[in-house]
């Protein structure tokens, strides 16, 4: 799925990642850990194609990737709804949205603008784009920041449900998450 | 089936009628600043129509530059401009048509506008009708070179973004009240070809470099 050979990354003049080398196969699970500034968010934008003045060579075999950053993508002066019907990757059927918006407790607040929710429920409105999207590849940068025990563990369920659907999940969490196949430090 | 760039364009759309001091904003800055020219400059009628075509140029470069940090400044703090860039779609077309929502929802009520005030300024009709054809020609070229200006100071402000629209979008401004002002000779026609030339060509060069620009940030 995703081979990175000798990857060099510098901000500022600054080498944040050093001859990185590692290999994720298909269905797996992979918890980035490292501490604050290590880079790990920098890798994920470098996997998902945003950063490209990188040495090194990484090898994808699939465009079809999901990125989830720090920041959300979400609009808010846009209400849920519209923020989930315009997210354009994917389709949301009127059924499909109403089932995600469901099991995240969104449902009371589908006509709210995203201005007046909180963080916690932001995250919820961007693990709804999650739920919804069919990708070979997620890239989660701290899915699991503000959010509840219950929202914890619907997030793990979800990842390991992609998991069994053959694709493969790199996230990165300062917690420990007994769900992914390995980890890998930076 | 609604792709990308359709929802896209849906995305913008909403932004600017929810949020309604990105549009309402230039065209109340445009009201204002057309209506304090006849007060500083008195209600002599020849002095105003000789003066109309140069107020309203300046007056809608002045309420476009309260628009110009919609384009890209969002996407980029909120998040949606990596989306964007991950989507592996033409970024080419994707800021094209954020570029047409901003001029659709910013330029395009005060081309109509300006055709009233015109009046108010005394402009002949003939020279109104002349004024509506260098705005519709002139306007893209003021939020192409506006966006050029957003998408360089994604991380900055709207005065940096100013400063560098302004003397850009000069030869426009130029070109559209010498058309203006000839509009009883032959020479109109020189001086709207030229516009159009500008707008024909700055379409793929300035919508290139706001994507150069934006890329920069991304190193």
């Amino acid at each position: 799925m995703i081979k990175v050979e000798h990857l060099f990354y510098s901000f500022n003049d600054l080498p944040l990642l050093e001859d990185l080398n590692f290999e994720v196969k298909s269905s797996e699970i992979i918890h980035l850990k490292g501490v604050n500034g290590s880079g790990k968010s920098t890798l994920l934008k470098i996997l998902s194609g945003i950063l490209n003045n990188f040495q090194g060579k990484i090898l994808l075999s699939t465009d079809n990737v999901f990125f989830l950053g720090h920041n959300l993508g979400l609009k808010d002066s846009l209400t849920v709804n519209d923020n989930l019907l315009l997210d354009y990757r994917f389709n949301a059927e009127a059924e499909s949205l109403d089932e995600a918006c469901n099991i995240f407790d969104l449902n009371s607040l589908r006509d709210s603008k995203l201005f007046s929710l909180s963080q916690g429920q932001k995250k919820k409105v961007s693990l709804v784009q999650f739920f919804l999207s069919k990708c070979d590849l997620f890239l989660l940068d701290e899915p699991f920041a503000n959010l509840d025990k219950k929202g914890i563990e619907l997030i793990e369920n979800m990842i390991i449900d992609r998991q069994n659907q053959g694709a493969s999940i790199i996230f990165t969490s300062h917690e420990e998450h007994n769900i992914s196949s390995r980890e890998l430090i930076l | 089936m609604r792709n990308f760039y359709f929802k896209t364009f849906q995305r913008d759309s909403r932004v600017y009628l929810s949020r309604s001091s990105s549009f309402l904003g230039p065209i109340v800055f445009f009201l204002i600043t057309i209506t304090l020219y006849p007060i500083a400059f008195g209600s002599d009628e020849e002095q105003l129509a000789e003066l109309a075509a140069g107020i309203i140029w300046i007056s809608i470069l002045l309420a476009n530059l309260l628009s110009h940090q919609f384009i890209f400044n969002e996407d980029y703090k909120d998040g949606s401009l990596d989306l964007v860039l991950t989507s592996g779609k033409s970024l080419f077309l994707w800021a094209s048509i954020k570029i047409f929502v901003n001029w659709y929802f910013s330029s395009l009520p005060l081309i109509f506008i300006s055709i009233f005030t015109s009046f108010m300024l005394y402009l002949p009709f003939d020279a109104a009708l002349i004024l509506a054809i260098t705005l519709f020609l002139g306007t893209p070229i003021l939020s192409m070179f506006g966006a050029l200006a957003g998408a360089l100071t994604l991380e900055r402000g709207n005065i940096v973004g100013s400063s560098i629209v302004i003397p850009l979008c000069l030869p426009a401004l130029i070109l559209g009240i010498l058309a203006i002002q000839s509009y009883k000779n032959e020479e109109l026609f020189f001086y709207i070809f030229l516009l159009a030339a500008f707008l024909f060509f700055s379409i793929p060069i300035l919508i290139a470099s706001c994507l150069g620009a934006i890329k920069l940030h991304f190193e």
